[in-house]
């Protein structure tokens, strides 16, 4: 007689299974199994069946009430996957390169590698206040807010991109990926003195910075969408993985009227950032060349990580369900995110081609 | 057990409404109280919301798994800040239901018991068995839920939640060493 397993006879506790049913009652094997197990699930669910009411209107007022981490507005740079953050940072922090210290002279900014600068939840806050810049000037814009669904060779012909796709790697059956095309443009926020001294901003707005301005230039970016929905049409989303790939050339930050080291030094003595915050922009080495990715580190970790031959960062998510990681190599910038864990991450973007 | 919000204005917000009532019920199945669980919650929406532009069909399994995870993370750290969350509460005590047989010894132990000692033996269990047990008896999940949030075959669940309810059971009932 061929036993039931232990799968069928947990399963019996909860389901109607009539078959199973007879077996039990003609198999002592499967009878005295099927008592343990039954009385470590009833003992499982006295133990963990609780009271459970919860307000759940005064929650959400909590939750709309919550303190945020203060972002740049969508749309100011036209950048994907919330990188407005590290441009801003990047333009604000980027220094120029040796010998561009005449006023006039267009600096350009140009990153080719990654570096985490740790934040605290509170840091964040103040480092969205401080690199604002609002106060001391004026933003325009001329990004596009265009957003369109492309196929993957329309991408490639659109950007000149080679976009890479997953050759192997660890990617659940049904895989399916879609492609969105956005539009670059560039942002310019130009210094106004006068708006400075009438809004008595903080830090005095150096004479030559007058009429000076930043430049971010986006280039457009191929945005990938991964779901793994199955065909059964049972896919209600439970364990459904999303992930989002980003492909698009490096971007570039130019200034005149002041170079980037000065407007480093500038934004560095604005009153919310602390010295530790500080200390890390003053520590990265090549800073002409390195994008600084801001890292939340009450909610995130950032590591190393070997990517295609280059060194990229990962960030991961302490719920050990999302992480990041994002590379730079030949003037390309490349992000891939989702509810994957990071190792498994890390191997679908080596599975990049 | 999922109370709603009366005018939901967004797919967050209904997202919200529909699903933090059962990511409380999840968290609370490892942190052992009602106000650390609801703080687990509140911190995975608002995670969710940082993170996330569009609510899915996935949006719920995110979270679940998310708050089985944060509530691990956050028993399982050793700070005095986490001590001080995981004091018990009064009033928080589980119903805890009576056997349903007489002659089952559990239910004299069960009775003993108290929801902070449930999320000790919850925090000592490996992940994947406390996972299955908060997300089955927290979040309600039937075998199949079970196997797509935790990536599992749908046929081995029915024996891995049996061997973390025994897990659960002699996590329970061993003697601690003081």
């Amino acid at each position: 007689m061929l036993h039931l397993d232990d799968n069928r006879l947990r399963r019996l506790h909860d389901e109607f299974a009539p078959d199973d049913r007879a077996h039990v009652n003609t198999c002592a094997v499967c009878a005295e199994r099927a008592a343990a197990i039954g009385a470590d699930a009833r003992y499982a669910a006295a133990a963990l069946t609780m009271n459970d009411s919860v307000d759940t209107a005064a929650a959400h007022a909590r939750f709309l009430a919550r303190p945020r981490v203060i972002r740049q507005p969508r749309g100011r740079f036209g950048w994907p996957v919330g990188l407005a953050a590290a441009a801003v940072l990047a333009v604000a922090f980027a220094t120029t390169p040796l010998g561009s210290h005449a006023a006039d002279l267009l600096s350009i900014f140009r990153p080719t590698t990654l570096a985490p600068i740790n934040l605290s939840t509170t840091d964040m806050t103040s480092m969205s206040k401080a690199i604002a810049l609002e106060g001391y000037g004026s933003f325009h814009s001329t990004t596009k807010q265009s957003r369109r669904a492309v196929t993957l060779a329309q991408a490639a012909t659109l950007t000149g991109y080679s976009i890479r796709v997953p050759r192997g790697g660890p990617l659940v059956p049904h895989a399916s990926w879609h492609y969105q095309l956005n539009a670059g443009g560039s942002s310019t926020f130009t210094f106004d003195a006068k708006k400075a001294r009438r809004l008595k901003m903080p830090v005095e707005l150096p004479a030559k910075f007058d009429r000076a301005s930043i430049v971010l230039v986006a280039h457009p970016a191929v945005v990938g969408f991964y779901s793994a929905h199955g065909n059964d049409g049972r896919a209600a989303g439970y364990g459904a993985s999303v992930l989002r790939y980003v492909e698009m050339a490096a971007p570039e930050v130019r200034t005149t009227g002041a170079t980037l080291a000065e407007l480093e030094s500038f934004v560095l003595a604005q009153p919310q950032i602390t010295p530790e915050v500080k200390a890390q922009f003053e520590a990265i080495a090549d800073p002409s060349h390195t994008l600084p990715i801001p890292v939340n580190i009450d909610k995130r970790t950032a590591s190393t990580v070997q990517i295609d031959g280059v060194s990229g960062l990962a960030i991961g998510d302490n719920t050990g369900v999302g992480a990041g990681v994002m590379w730079q190599k030949n003037g390309m910038l490349y992000i891939l995110a989702g509810q994957m864990k990071q190792d498994d991450l890390v191997a679908l973007a080596n599975a990049l081609r | 057990m999922l109370a709603r919000t009366p005018v939901p204005q967004s797919p967050l917000d209904r997202l919200f409404a529909d699903e933090f009532a059962r990511v409380v019920a999840i968290a609370k199945r490892i942190v052992g109280d009602r106000a650390t669980a609801e703080d687990v919650a509140q911190d995975v929406f608002a995670r969710f919301a940082e993170r996330s532009e569009v609510v899915s069909d996935a949006s719920p399994g995110w979270l679940h798994v998310a708050a089985v995870n944060t509530a691990l993370n956050l028993v399982r750290s050793r700070s005095r800040r986490v001590q001080r969350e995981l004091a018990f509460i009064d009033g928080t005590r589980p119903q805890l239901l009576a056997a349903q047989h007489e002659a089952d010894p559990s239910q004299n132990v069960v009775r003993a018991e108290s929801v902070r000692e449930v999320a000790a033996a919850m925090k000592r269990l490996g992940t994947r068995e406390a996972s299955l047990l908060a997300l089955r008896y927290g979040g309600g999940l039937t075998y199949a839920q079970l196997a797509r949030t935790l990536n599992l075959p749908s046929a081995q669940i029915g024996t891995l939640l049996a061997r973390a309810e025994r897990a659960l059971r002699l996590e329970m009932t061993r003697v601690t060493p003081r």
